[in-house]
């Protein structure tokens, strides 16, 4: 019985220790995650904000971006091609003082580190809720990642159609026979 | 002490009951079905709660079902079968019904689905729909097939539907 409780302790002990070591040694995957985790948590909103804690949290959010983001973001003409870090901000900015409460969610990342264990692509699906809409934005999208002093920052954004559907208003050329 | 007896004896019982004769084998038991349910329901049937009215009238909001995995391992989807769709991962998914095969041209003419010009018989549909519509992206590929909800009332532009590949099709809809 002693040995049986002497083993479990051993293996309590090194499972802590493990686990000490992962958090103060996070491998480029673990930091990624923590990032997205950090911006999920840093874009929700659980109550309105006055206008400086939303200008506060909005730079801060705008922190999680290179200076200069690469945007292939779809509809095409709604979205430039690149987007400034004061400009992602100022959007922020926006939505925060639109919206009474929003719950940002990143779901499913699937990370990629690159060769160089400085860069990664990070394909996940983001669901916001927001007054009341349990779906106000369901949209899977692809992030390029870059580690800039130790701090990985997101350097592209990218849009991925989850269902291939571009629609045409135009009417059908023919009709059938029924 | 005939008291004690009585406080004994039902003190045994809900021993029994809450883990049973023999402690060793509960434990096995339950340790066998958890990993039973966990592999079960992680990789064969995949637990769902419908959210959204776009699978009216066939699922409604809320309900529950299963999606089986397995069914697309050694066979392709059918036209009519109802599958999920993944995202990134399987946190989220779309339920849609099939509705155009690869290599099929789709349009949606006076609410009723047209394939390569002929219309498609679909009793499901209990709600009118006035659809108008030859999306641009109308002849599927050879591993895309397009997927439409049942509640076509809906105005075109709110409803999800479209091409998807075979790869993010994750299952068929068991109930």
């Amino acid at each position: 019985m002693k040995l049986a409780i002497r083993l479990s302790l051993l293996a309590i002990t090194s499972g802590l220790l493990v686990w000490v070591w992962i958090c103060l040694h996070p491998t480029p995957q673990d930091a990624v995650r923590r990032q997205l985790i950090a911006l999920a948590k840093t874009a929700t909103l659980e109550n309105r904000e006055g206008n400086i804690a939303a200008g506060l949290r909005a730079n801060e959010f705008s922190e999680f971006f290179g200076r200069e983001v690469a945007l292939n973001m779809e509809p095409h003409a709604l979205f430039p091609d690149s987007i400034e870090r004061s400009e992602i901000a100022r959007v922020m900015l926006t939505i925060r003082t639109t919206y009474r409460s929003l719950d940002v969610k990143i779901l499913d990342p699937v990370i990629t580190i690159g060769a160089d264990q400085k860069s990664a692509i990070v394909e996940l699906t983001v669901n916001v809720a927001g007054d009341g809409d349990r779906h106000l934005l369901v949209q899977e999208m692809k992030f390029t990642m870059k580690e800039v002093d130790g701090k990985w920052q997101i350097i592209r954004v990218e849009t991925v159609k989850t269902l291939n559907s571009a629609p045409s208003l135009t009417p059908p050329e023919t009709l059938p026979v029924a | 002490m005939q008291n004690e007896s009585v406080h004994q004896e039902k003190h045994s019982w809900l021993r029994t009951i809450a883990i049973g004769r023999n402690p060793k084998v509960t434990l096995i038991r339950v340790a066998v079905l958890v990993v039973v349910c966990t592999i079960l329901f992680k990789y064969v049937l995949l637990p769902v709660r419908v959210d959204g009215p776009s699978m009216l009238p066939t699922y409604k909001d809320n309900s529950v079902n299963l999606i089986n995995r397995l069914a697309y391992r050694n066979a392709d989807p059918q036209r009519g079968d109802i599958v999920a769709v993944r995202y990134s991962g399987t946190s989220m998914m779309l339920m849609k019904r099939v509705v155009a095969l690869p290599g099929e041209t789709i349009e949606f003419v006076n609410g009723r689905v047209l394939i390569d010009g002929r219309y498609l018989e679909e009793p499901y549909l209990k709600n009118p729909c006035d659809w108008n519509v030859k999306p641009n992206h109308s002849t599927m590929r050879a591993d895309e097939y397009y997927v439409v909800g049942d509640n076509r009332s809906m105005p075109y532009q709110l409803h999800d539907k479209g091409g998807a590949k075979r790869e993010r099709i994750l299952g068929k809809v068991m109930l």
